[in-house]
């Protein structure tokens, strides 16, 4: 299989899910695999390692009091470094909101994600060379506006295509729909990546949609699809690449459905003990996508357990390091919930600005 | 200078916002070839191109959604909404997103855009066509809402909608779109978003009107007028968010009494947003209960009985009278 052949049209149905690297870490596609280089190989393997860390000091944050609600993105690390680490700079990343490792690969700094969900708004004041919209929390809402965005870029001659990061509920909602259908007809250089980690909160992937995949609702806008294997980073990152110039090069949009498993709650505040069985989050912690890079690397002398000490090492001083940034931030200034309304304050918000700094 | 009926001032806005800068591109539904239902972008798309002036898919939702993607991204885009009630598919976008992004991204990213639509009822559409949801828009932060009486003020109105940094949902009055006719001037203008015009300046009582019910407002007070000595200040408000409190409250403080009169369902309206105001800030100027004639707590009727909705010269001077009266 040649790199030019994994984004397929509704003439060539995918039977199968892409994939390099198996879940034991044998390798599928050497050719494709010969695509990534060493460095990068183990690139991928640090990043990965890096945002569970962080994911879990997040977690840890809520539950000591220090954060609000957050969604973890355990098991999400090969979707998230594979999608975050394919976008150049000059691309766009319109996220949804279980996007700590994207956003991180994408230039996006973690204190300000973690200072997000502590609830402080300049955690989405993304850097002025960070084309990142801010986290969106309407499930599906943001697919649009990414859609919106690479319109713009055909507009204006901008180099630069969109990715828009959403779930495999978010497929359910209008606004897939409206994008997709809008994106496939005006031409926009658009990667639709859905994570389908197999849960919107409780409800399976099986309830969200009758068809077979995700990826084939596609061919039904006129747009390119690949279902990949989500916990394959390689195969994770090839799609995205592959995609990104498909839809930079030709105006063509296309969706990439990456199979993966939410290996965590929904979010902090959800139990999902009530609603699926041990046995099967078990047996896809086998399939998990850090173990299964690593038993490659390992078996091709790139890594061994020295390395991997002074990775955990650094990681957990580096996340604490940031952590420590994000807690100690300086506070949001109340009034600006006044100010920051619209370019200028109306008289009513002026007067209940001025109400609320008398009290 | 050439008299031009409201439609044709809308278009003649949105030609000259397209002159000035390259980054307007219109999108709506049927808005190329056929110009609009209503013709406000006819022959556009023939002199801008249909990169311009785009006849989208068949969506409210990806509209709007597109439209905030667009002007995140440096685009001004002026979306078309073909009637009131096609709105709300998309409303989401407005008060989850566009009304939202400046805030959200603390100006890092804004949403300069204009949602323009026909409203208000009387021309015996279909049910959805004919909607005044003005203080559903204004009753949403971050948004603005325009809403002009006749040509010269829609022309001078969505030039300065369409160069303001915020979203503006810009509503045109349907009944009235060809049925006035007033002097524009050709050139390019804008009028101030957030202020309020005093048609005709009295001393006796206050009226407050604007968009489709200011004619019907203005029509019978000219009835009323000839044969009743009232000195009535008229004000248009032009504008219903940032509402000009200040006009309105000189006003009132002047006369004592007031009278609104909108289309709009009665409670929690733009009426009622006035009256609060002016018992805030006048009410011990105030010689009578302030009145307002609106529309029903109703949804629209149907076109056979939508003239009982809207407010008739009869209730209208009723509400006048009681004012004066009480």
């Amino acid at each position: 299989m040649e790199i030019t052949e994994i984004l397929v049209d509704q003439n060539g149905f995918p039977t199968e899910m892409f994939q390099v690297l198996d879940p034991e870490g044998n390798v599928v596609h050497q050719n494709l695999l010969d695509l990534v280089s060493i460095e990068q190989l183990v690139d991928f393997y640090k990043w990965m390692v890096k945002i569970r860390i962080a994911d879990r000091r997040a977690i840890n944050l809520q539950r000591t009091g220090q954060m609000g609600t957050y969604p973890s993105v355990y098991g999400q690390e090969a979707c998230q470094v594979g999608s975050g680490l394919g976008l150049e700079k000059e691309d766009w990343l319109v996220p949804t909101f279980r996007e700590t490792g994207t956003m991180w690969c994408f230039g996006v700094p973690l204190y300000q994600t973690l200072l997000y969900w502590m609830g402080n708004e300049t955690g989405s004041k993304m850097p002025e060379d960070v084309n990142c919209l801010p986290i969106a929390i309407t499930v599906g809402g943001h697919l649009p506006h990414a859609m919106g965005i690479a319109w713009a870029n055909k507009r204006q001659n901008k180099p630069g295509a969109v990715l828009c990061s959403f779930g495999d509920g978010a497929t359910s909602e209008g606004d897939f729909h409206a994008a997709l259908n809008f994106a496939g007809q005006i031409q926009t250089a658009n990667v639709f990546f859905c994570q389908n980690n197999g849960f919107a909160i409780s409800t399976p992937r099986s309830i969200q949609t009758a068809a077979k995949s995700i990826a084939q609702k596609a061919f039904a806008y006129g747009v390119k699809a690949i279902q990949v294997d989500g916990n394959d980073v390689v195969a994770v990152y090839l799609a995205v690449k592959q995609a990104l110039k498909e839809a930079k090069e030709n105006h063509t949009p296309v969706l990439i459905e990456a199979v993966t498993y939410r290996l965590g709650d929904h979010t902090t505040v959800d139990n999902s003990k009530l609603y699926r069985a041990d046995d099967e989050v078990t047996e896809m912690q086998r399939r998990e996508p850090i173990a299964r890079l690593k038993k490659y690397i390992e078996a091709t002398g790139l890594w061994d357990e020295a390395k991997e000490a002074q990775l955990l090492e650094e990681c957990k001083k580096g996340v604490d390091e940031i952590a420590e940034k994000a807690l100690t931030h300086a506070k949001l200034d109340p009034k600006n919930m006044f100010t920051m309304m619209y370019a200028e304050m109306t008289p009513a918000l002026q007067k209940q600005h001025d109400e609320f700094l008398k009290q | 200078m050439a008299e031009l009926k409201i439609v044709e001032a809308v278009r003649d806005a949105l030609d000259l916002s397209m002159q000035k800068d390259p980054n307007v591109i219109l999108l709506g539904e049927d808005i190329g070839p056929l110009g609009g239902v209503f013709r406000a972008t006819q022959g556009l798309q023939e002199k801008y191109g249909k990169d311009r002036v785009v006849d989208t898919p068949l969506s409210e939702g990806g509209i709007l959604g597109a439209a905030v993607g667009l002007a995140a991204n440096g685009m001004r885009p002026v979306a078309e909404i073909q009637f009131s009630g096609f709105i709300w598919p998309g409303f989401d976008h407005l008060i989850n997103h566009a009304a939202r992004m400046r805030t959200r991204s603390q100006g890092r990213f804004t949403c300069p855009m204009v949602v323009r639509f026909p409203a208000g009822g009387g021309i015996h559409a279909l049910e959805h066509h004919s909607e005044s949801m003005e203080g559903a828009f204004a009753h949403t932060p971050g948004l603005k809402v325009v809403y002009p009486g006749g040509p010269y003020e829609a022309k001078g109105l969505l030039l300065a909608a369409i160069e303001d940094p915020d979203t503006v949902i810009f509503m045109e009055p349907e009944r009235h779109y060809r049925a006035i006719k007033e002097e524009v001037p050709a050139e390019y203008y804008t009028l101030p978003i957030g202020k309020a015009v005093v048609e005709k300046a009295g001393n006796d009582v206050t009226v407050i009107s604007y968009g489709s019910m200011l004619w019907d407002t203005k029509k019978a007070l000219n009835n009323y007028l000839m044969h009743k000595n009232v000195d009535v200040e008229l004000i248009n408000l032009r504008t219903i968010s940032p509402l000009d409190t200040e006009t309105v409250v000189n006003s009132v403080k002047k006369t004592g009494r007031c009278l609104i009169v909108t289309e709009e369902p009665r409670s929690f309206g733009v009426a009622a947003e006035l009256m609060a105001v002016i018992q805030e800030e006048a009410l011990l100027s105030l010689e009578a209960p302030v009145v307002r004639v609106t529309g029903y707590d109703t949804i629209m009727p149907y076109l056979e009985t939508e003239m009982f909705y809207i407010p008739t010269e009869e209730r209208i001077i009723a509400g006048l009278e009681k004012v004066l009266n009480y």
